[in-house]
């Protein structure tokens, strides 16, 4: 056996005075394989570690690694092709793997219970939430149905929901409100451990942070154990007591939460905590100030003053404006970034859209090298304009069609905006283009299938085919947010070094404060299509003015400051106004809302400090 | 029982077979269904196309006796009129062939035209298109062929039927071209090949078709069966060109002489076994379309081998 299970074993037995009670879960030698089509590989190799009533046991480890594997072993939910093919998971002393299907009707749920990552697909969409959480109740205990009623009704205080909301569904709630219900259902049977499989990995970070600190008032209130799964150390290194770190199916080190992040035994975790960009380690040493010329230049890229407005349908014949973008003006420049930082549904991707010409805006201009392109009609203009703003997307695995070759991705839009001599001139310069973002060696790369390549490898062939037509700017829609994180930093250092070399102009989209203070020397936040904080990246994140982005950078995860602390100190107030999700205008929360129309919508814009603006807030 | 074991016993990690062929074909090839079924359907196309060289006599004409019993002058006896049967299946199945394919081919063509248009361009033409889809549907085909039957002298002839048949059978798929076609469109991809200024026919053909090859396939699979199938069953109610020689006038020719009534067995079963022979070799062809489609059909392959492994090492077994 190799040295670090030897360690993890000598940290258990440290730790196991904390907890003077019986393990609850024991995992000893855990071994599942995958059958595929030509071979059986081992996707967890003898894993070992348990579990104490009342604790945190965190699981951190890059996709493929093998975490969520055994979070399905645990609840024995695996499905062939997995296979469990050796170990034990004793739960209170009996082996888990050994139960019959009637044994284990009574284990799930009642004795361990699940949160999934997407609570909108765990929740069945078309039973209301008051049937969901009382058909879970009524399988397992001999209840009558008023009494599972006074339950749920229970449960829904319990995670802060009106209990009065029961009858609805699903998607009436928010993405927040709905992992809420889904905890909810995980605590029905009082199960005394709830596996939670990256349960805030598609929220956002305000909501993140509202999550995990009521799962963890519940657990210090209820004493349920959690198995806690993620590929975020650093959120895991505040929330956790002990934290376990897995690659490739192997159980590298597992510690107390604060020994892992601080002083990591094996390399890994350390090239893992490291490639976490948090926003201390974020000082963007690579990029160089914008200087005062470049500033009063003209800009490559305008927007002024863009209003976006979407008619929903509101009735039968009624019409409703939505909107999407307000009064939202920017410039990007030659060779830099501009980051748009803000969570879903603020208008980022709007805006991206309004700058590739997919929308139009409303009301405002749109100005490329200081000329109105908002209403391009020749054919011709439109082409160029085309060729000089690009945009690459969020996710690698929709990005890329998989009936096609990395090669003629690249080949098409060579072919489309550049002549060249012969074929193998087009040939030589997709190779030079793949040789560009560093996918070696490039005939194969050129002649395989998207499937064939891992998600960073596909984002770089995405990078690539922007390249091919050799924009201006390029649009870059979150390129790095479904990525595993050791591989965020190689991509971010990419596009920074054709920033540089290319003098191309980005404008970075993320929700991530980090890596925009890595990226991009400016940046914008965007809080409900109003852009409400804008400057120099270094020093909007060091001095936040305005109360959303002070509320934005204090939900980061940071493991300094521990969740126990952080809920002793109480919760940010601003949360309570600041509601991203909230419904109308920015000031809808101290606005009564009688006096007929908004007149909210031109808050005057203050200089709070060199090249740094925010939008005027009223209600302190 | 170790690792090792089991992979052997599930025949794993052996050399794939007919590398140089494209995965999708690959897969269908090896799949036991797919190949049977092309085999099957091979035979009896190479059998129709080769009518005039390995029938015996003309089809048309008198060749023996009333009602003779097989024998080495007619492998599957005469019918009442004395025609050879062996020669009548044989003919018989170039038209019932030939009709069940162009039908399918036409629909499946016209649905693709239809259901990829809309989906794509959406709005005005997407609406149109919809409507035109849905008033083809409530337009029942079999019904309609039969009206149109009486329109021509001496019944609808297997051109007129095929006919009827594309025009009438696209709305289905073209239904569901259009869903998958509308989801496929939003995906990244296209959007991507849209501001990369990709001309719209490349952005359908390309990018798009491509993505839903398999299902294509698929419905044409299914249509050629109903086309088969109808036309057979028209002209066995009597609907068709009596004159014509097909397998449903065969059945029809056969009903109405009562063939089994006076214990001529071999003009009834004959051209019912090659009806059915056709049907079974398409159903496994699409059977075996089915796997590319959704791998996950695959999955429970060999699951008695796993449970022998689970059950020697003391861990409950799949069900």
């Amino acid at each position: 056996m190799n040295s670090p299970l030897i360690n993890a074993d000598e940290k258990q037995k440290s730790a196991s005075k904390q907890y003077q009670k019986q393990a609850i879960l024991e995992v000893k030698d855990l071994s599942i394989h995958y059958i595929g089509a030509n071979d059986i590989t081992q996707a967890v190799k003898k894993v070992s570690f348990s579990i104490h009533p009342g604790e945190v046991l965190g699981l951190a480890g890059e996709s493929g690694c093998g975490k969520s594997t055994i979070a399905f072993a645990i609840a024995r939910l695996t499905s062939l092709p997995g296979l469990i093919s050796d170990g034990e998971i004793l739960f209170k002393g009996d082996d888990v793997l050994r139960y019959s299907e009637k044994q284990l009707r009574c284990y799930r749920w009642a004795c361990t219970s699940l949160v999934f990552q997407s609570a909108m697909d765990s929740l069945n969409p078309v039973i209301s939430i008051k049937e969901q959480i009382c058909d879970t109740i009524l399988a397992h205990k001999k209840v009558s149905l008023a009494e599972a009623v006074i339950r749920a009704r229970e449960l829904m205080m319990m995670v802060d929901l009106d209990p009065d909301r029961l009858d609805e569904f699903p998607h009436q709630f928010s993405g927040g409100m709905r992992q809420r219900i889904g905890i909810a259902l995980a605590m029905a049977l009082e199960p005394e451990l709830i596996i939670m499989d990256e349960p805030t990995t598609a929220l956002d970070v305000v909501v993140q942070r509202d999550i995990i600190e009521k799962i963890f008032e519940l657990k210090e209130k209820l004493g349920f154990a959690v198995l806690f799964i993620s590929h975020d150390l650093s959120m895991m290194a505040e929330f956790a007591d002990r934290i376990g770190v897995m690659k490739d199916g192997v159980l590298l080190e597992i510690a107390n939460s604060a020994e892992v992040w601080d002083k990591p035994k094996h390399a890994y975790t350390k090239q893992l905590g490291e490639a976490f960009l948090t926003l201390d380690a974020a000082t963007g040493e690579k990029l160089t100030p914008i200087s005062d010329e470049e500033r009063l230049a003209t800009p490559l890229l305008e927007l002024k003053g863009v209003h976006k407005t979407f008619k929903t349908k509101k009735g039968w014949f009624g019409v409703k404006n939505f909107n999407a973008l307000n009064d939202v003006s920017f410039k990007l420049r030659k060779g830099r970034a501009l980051a748009l930082v803000g969570e879903s549904g603020s208008g980022k991707s709007t805006c991206a859209r309004i700058l590739s010409r997919v929308y139009k805006p409303s009301a405002g201009v749109l100005n490329y090298k200081g000329v109105c392109s908002s209403k391009l009609q020749s054919k011709q203009a439109v082409s160029d304009y085309q060729k000089a703003v690009q945009m690459i997307f969020q996710d690698p695995f929709s990005s890329l069609n998989p009936t096609l070759t990395i090669g003629y991705h690249l080949r098409r839009p060579l072919e489309l905006h550049h002549e060249f001599e012969n074929e193998q001139a087009l040939q030589a310069k997709i190779y030079s283009l793949l040789k560009q973002v560093e996918l070696l060696p490039v005939e194969e790369m050129a002649a395989r299938y998207p499937h064939e390549l891992s998600g960073g490898q596909r984002q770089r062939v995405a990078i690539a085919r922007v390249l091919a037509i050799q924009p201006d700017i390029i649009l870059a829609d979150e390129p790095t947010s479904m990525l595993d994180v050791s591989l965020r930093t190689g991509v971010l250092d990419l596009l920074q070094k054709l920033k540089e070399e290319e003098n191309i102009a980005f404008l970075y989209i993320t929700h991530d404060m980090a890596t925009a203070r890595y990226f991009a020397e400016e940046t914008a936040i965007l809080y409900r299509g109003n852009i409400v904080e804008w400057g120099d990246s270094q020093t909007v994140a060091n001095n936040p003015q305005h109360p959303y982005t002070q509320l934005l950078l204090d939900s980061v995860p940071d493991p300094k400051r521990p969740i126990a602390q952080r809920i002793k100190e109480g919760k940010n107030p601003l949360r309570e106004i600041w509601d991203p999700l909230g419904k109308g205008c920015v000031y809808s929360q101290q606005c009564s809302g009688v006096f007929g129309e908004c007149s909210h919508m031109d808050a005057p814009i203050i200089e709070v400090g060199k090249n740094h603006f925010i939008r005027q807030f009223e209600y302190l | 029982m170790s690792i090792k074991q089991l992979k052997a016993d599930l025949k794993l990690g052996q050399q794939p077979k007919l590398t140089w062929l494209p995965a999708p074909l690959r897969v269908f090839i090896l799949d036991k269904r797919g190949a049977v079924g092309s085999l099957m359907l091979l035979f009896i196309v190479m059998v129709s196309l080769f009518a005039p060289v390995l029938a015996p006599h003309d089809p048309y004409r008198r060749s023996g006796a009333s009602h003779e019993p097989p024998s080495s002058e007619h492998l599957l006896g005469t019918t009442r009129m004395g025609k050879d049967v062996f020669s009548q299946l044989l003919y018989g199945g170039r038209t019932s062939l030939t009709v069940g394919f162009v039908a399918s081919i036409l629909s499946t063509f016209i649905a693709i035209l239809v259901g990829v248009t809309s989906g794509y361009m959406g709005g005005k033409v997407d609406e149109a298109l919809t409507f035109l889809t849905n008033v083809m549907l409530v337009i029942p085909g079999l019904p309609l062929i039969i009206v149109l039957a009486s329109f021509f002298d001496g019944g609808a002839s297997p051109t007129v039927i095929g006919l009827v048949f594309a025009i009438t059978g696209w709305a289905w798929m073209a239904r569901v071209l259009r869903t998958q076609t509308m989801t496929i469109r939003t995906k990244e991809f296209v959007t991507a090949a849209e501001l990369m200024g990709e001309n719209r026919l490349k952005i359908i053909l390309v990018q798009i078709f491509p993505n839903m090859l398999s299902l294509t396939v698929g419905g044409f699979v299914l249509g050629t069966i109903y086309a088969i199938l109808a036309e057979a069953g028209l002209e066995f109610i009597g609907i068709g060109d009596p004159s014509a020689v097909t397998w449903g006038t065969m059945l029809h020719w056969g009903e109405s002489n009562q063939a089994l009534q006076m214990g001529a067995w071999w003009e009834i079963f004959p051209e019912a076994i090659a009806i059915m022979w056709t049907g079974a070799a398409l159903v496994m062809i699409n059977f075996s379309v089915d796997q590319i489609t959704n791998p996950a059909l695959g999955a429970k392959k060999g699951v008695n081998k796993i449970n022998k492994f689970l059950n020697s090492r003391g861990i409950a077994s799949y069900e």
